[in-house]
Order: structure tokens, then sequence, then C-alpha cells
């Protein structure tokens, strides 16, 4: 006896994958309204090395940033932030952009670096 | 059934899972945030060939390989990798299972889970902001379009292995 494999129905789009390719699309277009955009942020929190530091927003700056596998450098420029010459062999640190809005994060998550946000609330609480 | 003939399908599919895995870390990617997944590619045709534990092993050996051969078995990349590959089982099991869904909604539910469960994970273990779902939009449709990539081309390649194998027996294949 033996037992054939039918692959036709496993190889064509049915309907069922199409109700699922609608539910994900709209998942993915939805998305960004998970995330409220949050206010023109402050400044930095700056996770590495096991230590945080905060970085203003407001003043341009490079700043380096150690990380296991070597420094990366975070550029400040005209309230936004981004990460440069990252060591880490994917670089999508690099790739996520420039943030400025409170809640916005960069990560490099091989270098272990993460780069925050802060909006003007959680400055006060932070620092007042 | 632990017969030969599923074993060695089973070690044939992890080597090529781990192949094209490797293949894809190798390989230059203007686009580091997407990744192909094409190691899937190998799962699905587990999935069709050797039944849902198979996928499950296939899924399983690949992270496992590359974890220990490149290197880092706890580092973050090794962790996330898991964190996706037991997600996009968690998803593609009870998918295929189902019997409604072919290798395209598997595939693309899979992706999907997969893109979930490592943002979730590093969420909650590196990064400890939801800052991070703003990579959702371009990680999602990335996944979908993959995922239906994936799906077109382990139909090919299980097309192809059933086909050669319709002359020998196959009592292995299909315990869904």
């Amino acid at each position: 006896m033996r037992s054939e494999i039918n692959i036709a129905p496993l190889s064509r789009l049915r309907f069922a994958d199409g109700v699922l390719l609608l539910l994900l699309a709209a998942l993915t277009a939805l998305s960004p309204r998970f995330l409220p955009a949050g206010a023109i942020g402050e400044q930095l929190t700056v996770t590495a090395m096991d230590s945080v530091t905060e970085i203003p927003l407001g003043v341009d700056g490079r700043y380096q940033i150690p990380g296991p596998l070597g420094p990366a450098v975070l550029v400040v420029e005209n309230g936004h932030a981004h990460l440069e010459n990252a060591p880490c062999p994917l670089k999508i640190c690099e790739a996520m952009g420039s943030i400025e809005r409170s809640g916005q994060v960069i990560v490099c998550l091989p270098n272990r670096i993460v780069v925050k946000v802060q909006g003007p609330e959680e400055v006060d609480a932070v620092s007042r | 059934m632990r017969s030969p003939a599923r074993i060695t399908t089973l070690a044939l599919l992890v080597a090529g899972a781990f192949a094209l895995a490797s293949l894809e870390r190798v390989l230059p990617n203007p686009f580091p945030m997407i990744r192909l997944g094409l190691g899937n590619i190998m799962t699905l045709v587990a999935f069709v060939t050797l039944g849902a534990s198979g996928g499950a092993w296939v899924t399983a050996g690949r992270v496992s390989l590359v974890a220990v051969l490149w290197g880092g078995v706890f580092s973050p990349t090794a962790v996330l990798s898991a964190a996706g590959g037991a997600a996009s089982l968690l998803i593609m099991i009870p998918l295929f299972l189902s019997g409604r869904f072919s290798l395209y909604g598997v595939s693309m539910g899979g992706a999907y889970a997969h893109i979930l469960g490592q943002l979730t994970v590093a969420i909650l273990l590196y990064v400890r902001s939801p800052g991070l779902l703003a990579l959702m939009p371009v990680m999602g449709g990335a996944a979908i379009a993959t995922g239906l990539f994936n799906a077109w081309a382990a139909g090919k390649l299980a097309g192809v292995l059933v086909t050669q194998n319709a002359g020998r027996s196959t009592q292995h294949a299909v315990d869904r």
C-alpha cells in the first residue's frame, strides 16, 4: 500500500489564503496607529554597556556610543538623532533612520545599544 | 513513524534549510531589515512530504544549527531567530492541519508570525519600549511578499520531490 501525496491543493492559492492575505495586509497598514505619534522629544536616553546616559536632542552633536562590538556614533542634528559607523554586521540600527518624537527608538541588538526619545512629560518626571 | 526514509528526508531538508539560511546571511542585503526567510522553504516542503511534525523538526534543526555554527547560542540574534521560528511553527502547524490553506497561506502566516514573535521578544527582552513596532509596516509588508514567494518555491520543489518519489515506496509520507 502506498500513500500518494496530492500537492495540487497545497500549491494553488485558495479562498482561505486570500482571507489571510487581506487580514495581514490590513494589520500591516493599520500598525502605525497602534503607536500614537508622540510629541517632539526633548532628550535621548541611551542604554549601552549596561549604563544609561541622557543626551539633549536640542543641541547638535556627535557622540561615541560604546558597545561590545565597538563604538557607534550617535549624531544629533536639528532635533533628530541617528546612528552612524555602526560596527554590527547587518546595520539595521543605521537603517532605522532618524528619530525625533517621544517613544521612538533606534536599536542595535548585536551591539546592545538602545536609543529612546523622551518627551517633555517624561523628562519632567525624571529630572524635576 | 521513524522509518529510515523519513529520517533521511528530514536530514536532507534540515541541511537544505541551513544552507539557504547561511546563503542569506552571506549575500549582501541592501535592505537589512528584511529577511527572505529562504530556510522556511524547506520547512514547507517538510510539511508537504512529512507532515506537521516534519516541519517542526526542520525549523528546530535549522534554528539550532544556525545558532551553533554561526556563533553565539545565547546571542540576541540566536534568541530572536528561535523566537521567530517558534512563533512561525505555532501558526503554521494549525493553519496546515486545518486543511483550508494552501502553502501560500501557511507560509504567509508563518512569515508574519515570525516577525511578530521577533518584535515581541525583542521588545520584552532587550528594548523595553513598544517603539520598535514602528518597524511593522516594512517588516510586515516584506513578510507577506516573502511568504508568498517561499510558498511558490516550496510548491515547485515539493512537486519535483513527490514526482521523483512516485515510483518508489513513499510509506513515510502524509501523516497530517
